[in-house]
């Protein structure tokens, strides 16, 4: 017999790959118990790795009948240690983690076992420990199993914050030839029932109010990127139709990491760069938040996002007409197309140039990323770039980075090949130089802030 | 002229309702503690009064909302000279009918707001860091060493996600503690000397092995890491605890 210790370790080990761990968009409460949920979520520690930890991330189980390739929890790994937690003992351990402020509630995902809807059952079990025992109304994000009973989803949408359905990888070629037992159509089923439920249950509340709410924090999904030759465009083509299909709250992207061999994947010495993975990111973040389309950012003729360039600044020096914008007259949507200027500071520029006019000076203060926006900008007619608009070294310029080479997120020799005609004449501290200078974006992408 | 007021932020609040009310064009406002050396200009010592502070905070929440909160929390720092600043953006904010926090042009607005993010943020980090220990059945404490005052803005929040428990949480740095029960909260002062927490339950042991095996080995990012917990607040961080602070690694 494992000890709840033992167990923590092999499930959280084999928990660890999924990238979500947002634990925002729900703001459950209650008086007779304790927890609540935060709407713009805590993060409450960082790891090793500078990821977040939010969510007590766990599996129900590890030990799955599946064999997907690249995952470290197919059947026929024989390395893997297996384990598979009694619902009280995971409830338990997630209320008295709460307790202590260490979490913000739980990640509950799981191997397949014995049959989906088996697997299910011992996590809608677990939650309802923790909402009618113990009286606990913290976050819970429920990972659904594919190919389960629908009604099993009803029953642990009411439970849960949050539901979400991996689509693995990023079509349907690539997902027959590494996770042969899983059908897209299977992946795609309960995305559609959880969807329709939710509305269902909307609807119900305006009825009766007391009705309890299905997943107030909406559902998301997420796909391995790098192990399959998929484009980025067929990517963000992807995730765009799960934003618009499924009212996806967030489409996650987690670079491939080598964890078994298979002919058909990369080899352990080439892990995706997180530098691809933190691009994508980047046009995710354009076609939510600055109303970018998915072909606006890549198109047939290069379908893959610029490594050595955020989205934003590729997409501007590919439209050199729009520029340089003026910050006193260019609206909204306009001001958002610069690069180095956010929303946040965009609605500051609006609302700061209602008593005056700005001047450059004034644009640092409102917080623009000077470094990237002078190139794009004038203040009063003033252009204020160090090189024009249309420069021949302007994307030189935006490349110049202060020298930061000490640490390496990730070094050339990573580089999948289709890269690395990108990378001739760039040398190396430059591209890392780069990754630095994204970190904290990163990471505050993760944690959804 | 100088207006003296008590320290609270009811106080302050009174002084700019009367400098308003005076039409005085020259103040300046200090807390007691501070006015000592000021002792050229004329002095006013307000009477601080909940009405009049009420009424001026009505007005800044018409500017914008959340306006007498973000106030607050830049006050909150205590810094010197923060009571002219909060002043300056108000006279400005009235001036032109706007919520002053966007009027970061102005240099005493910028300098303001970048007080509030550091307090604001130093709030948030607590709702991240604090750890508490179980004592007795639904009776918890921790230890905070926050740089600022920043207990008022944390209470609610933790009151409100345990309701059902006693809980006290110390701030070692200000010597002041926030007391809470079903009943409600507050803070009060306490001793410089306080015992340690005990950090060597269970639960405090699952939950370092736990922070141990999530990293991603093959990732390691020690700097990143440091970046969003820096070492002055990692003495009462459980996860951290009996770890060697992790010296920089070269390569």
């Amino acid at each position: 017999m494992l000890t709840v210790e033992q167990k923590l370790i092999i499930l959280g080990n084999a928990a660890k790959y999924d990238a979500s761990c947002s634990s925002s968009g729900s703001g459950r409460a209650g008086k007779d118990g304790f927890g609540n949920g935060h709407m713009a979520g805590i993060c409450h520690t960082w790891a090793a790795d500078g990821r977040c930890i939010s969510l007590l991330k766990v599996l129900m189980s590890n030990a799955c009948i599946y064999d997907c390739a690249y995952c470290i929890n197919r059947c026929s790994n024989s390395e893997t240690p297996r384990a598979t937690f009694r619902p009280e003992e995971l409830a338990q351990l997630t209320a008295e983690f709460y307790k202590r402020n260490y979490i913000e509630g739980l990640f509950l995902s799981s191997g397949v076992v014995k049959t989906p809807d088996y697997t299910m059952e011992l996590m809608i079990k677990t939650l309802q420990i923790l909402r009618y025992e113990y009286r606990f109304y913290g976050y819970i994000h429920v990972k659904v199993i594919p190919g389960a009973d629908p009604r099993l989803v009803d029953v642990i949408g009411m439970l849960a914050d949050r539901l979400s359905v991996n689509i693995e990888l990023p079509s349907n070629n690539s997902l027959k030839l590494l996770a042969p037992q899983k059908e897209r159509a299977g992946i795609i089923a309960p995305m559609e029932h959880i969807k329709l439920a939710k509305k269902q249950n909307l609807e119900d509340r305006k009825k009766y109010r007391s009705s309890p709410l299905f997943a107030p924090a909406g559902q998301t999904t997420q796909m391995i990127v790098g192990a399959t030759p998929d484009t980025d465009l067929s990517i963000l083509r992807l995730s765009k139709g799960m934003y618009r299909k499924f009212d996806m709250k967030r489409v996650y992207f987690s670079a491939y990491m080598p964890v078994g061999k298979h002919p058909a994947l990369p080899s352990a010495e080439k892990p995706t760069p997180l530098l691809r993975e933190h691009r994508l990111y980047q046009a995710d973040w354009l076609m939510r938040f600055y109303r970018f389309d998915a072909e606006e950012i890549v198109d047939e003729k290069s379908p893959n996002l610029d490594i050595e360039l955020d989205p934003k600044c590729s997409w501007a020096l590919r439209h050199l007409e729009m520029f340089p914008v003026e910050v006193n007259t260019a609206d909204y949507e306009l001001l958002l197309r610069v690069p180095g200027v956010g929303v946040k500071s965009a609605q500051r520029i609006l609302a700061a140039r209602k008593t005056r006019r700005l001047e450059a000076e004034d644009l640092r203060k409102l917080g623009v990323v000077m470094k990237r926006a002078q190139y794009f900008l004038t203040a009063k007619g003033r252009f204020v770039g160090k090189v024009k608009t249309d420069s021949p070294y302007l994307r030189q310029s935006l490349l110049e980075r202060r020298p930061m080479g000490q640490l390496s997120l990730f070094d050339g020799s990573a580089l999948p090949d289709m890269y690395a005609k990108g990378y001739e004449g760039l040398h190396i501290s430059d591209s890392t130089a780069a990754v630095m200078n994204m970190l904290p974006a990163i990471s505050a992408i993760k944690t959804e802030i | 002229m100088l207006y003296i007021y008590d320290g609270s932020f009811d106080g302050v609040m009174t002084a700019v309702f009367e400098i308003f009310d005076f039409k005085d064009k020259s103040a300046m406002i200090q807390p007691e503690t501070q006015s000592e050396n000021m002792s050229f200009y004329e002095r006013h010592r307000v009477i601080t009064d909940f009405r009049r502070s009420f009424r001026v905070q009505a007005g800044l929440e018409k500017l914008g909302k959340g306006v007498p909160e973000r106030m607050y929390t830049a006050w909150l720092s205590h810094s010197e000279g923060i009571e002219d600043l909060m002043l300056a953006a108000i006279r400005l904010g009235f001036k032109y009918r706007v919520n002053p926090f966007t009027l970061l042009q102005d240099e005493r607005v910028h300098a303001l707001d970048g007080i509030a993010k550091k307090v604001g943020s130093e709030a948030h980090r607590m709702l991240q860091f604090v750890r508490f220990v179980k004592l007795g059945d639904e009776l918890y404490a921790a230890d905070i060493k926050p740089e600022y005052d920043v207990l008022p803005m944390i209470g609610n929040h933790f009151h409100k996600r345990f309701p059902q428990s006693r809980f006290m949480i110390r701030d070692l740095t200000h010597l002041r503690a926030i007391i809470s029960s079903p009943h409600g909260w507050e803070i009060t002062s306490i001793q410089s000397a306080q015992p340690p927490l005990p950090q060597n339950g269970e639960y405090e042991r699952m939950w370092k092995k736990y922070f141990e095996i999530i990293a991603i080995e093959q990732r390691r990012n020690l700097k990143l890491q440091q970046q969003f917990v820096p070492k002055k607040y990692r003495s009462f961080l459980t996860e951290f605890l009996g770890e060697d602070l992790p010296t920089k690694r070269k390569g």
